[in-house]
């Protein structure tokens, strides 16, 4: 893969983490504390939003996120790792390592996710709460590791 | 053939664990390479990949379960707290990466 085309995948990668963090976040601020009815301040309107319209483009949002992620992996890898390595950063690749780990295990979730936002009865509260924390972890050491190395 | 969502996350979280606790892959990839392999290759093939394997192997062993096992063999208890499966998988991993 050329660099140009690594940057402008990570670039990419980038955007649609930030799209699936504001989706996924918003679902779970709406889940966790809805607004009362009549108040039309800012945040009331941000979590009186409509919580299972997010759960398909969340969905399609990380495996589009993860199969992005899975094409720079390599890059990270043969670049990125080394010199995080050599630079003693232990805990920056270990957390990677999670991140790997637990963005596996949230695809794992996606379908009892879905299941549980579409059928009625069903709580998605610890699905949707894992998905939210997976996700935020996912982003913020990949924006970690964008700091330190570029990949 | 009925897809059982239930089956996939349990099947698929345990066989992500289980692939990463006995280190076994479906399949290594070799960047450097660009080469997969079923098989571990020599050093001389540079760095090896296990994520995609692990990956694969959960998404295979969730997809037959998901698939083959019926929905009634779940038990209950365990399909009230489906979500706390993966939750523990996460646990588990977290776990095995300080071993």
């Amino acid at each position: 893969m050329t660099p140009i085309i690594s940057l402008l995948l990570l670039l990419f990668h980038g955007l649609v983490s930030v799209a699936l963090l504001g989706a996924i976040t918003h679902q779970l601020v709406s889940l966790l504390a809805p607004a009362p009815a009549g108040n039309n301040r800012f945040l009331s309107r941000y979590r009186r939003t409509h919580a299972s319209a997010y759960s398909r483009a969340v969905v399609a949002l990380y495996v589009f996120n993860f199969v992005l992620g899975s094409v720079l992996y390599p890059e990270y890898r043969l670049d990125a790792r080394y010199a995080l390595e050599e630079m003693q950063m232990h805990t920056v690749v270990s957390a990677f390592e999670l991140k790997e780990h637990w963005s596996a295990i949230g695809l794992c979730l996606l379908p009892i996710y879905l299941r549980q936002w579409n059928s009625a009865g069903s709580n998605a509260r610890l699905s949707t709460i894992l998905l939210t924390t997976i996700v935020w972890f996912d982003f913020l050491v990949g924006h970690i590791i964008n700091n330190y190395r570029g990949l | 053939m009925r897809f059982s969502a239930d089956w996939f996350t349990l099947g698929a979280s345990m066989f992500y664990v289980g692939a990463l606790l006995l280190e076994l892959p479906l399949v290594h990839y070799y960047p450097l390479n660009g080469r997969w392999s079923l098989t571990l290759l020599g050093p001389d093939e540079g760095t090896v990949m296990h994520w995609y394997g692990l990956t694969l192997a959960a998404l295979l062993g969730g997809l037959i379960s998901a698939f083959v096992l019926p929905e009634q063999w779940l038990p209950r208890r365990v399909r009230d707290h489906i979500s706390a499966i993966p939750l523990l998988a996460m646990v588990a991993c977290a776990l095995i990466l300080t071993q």
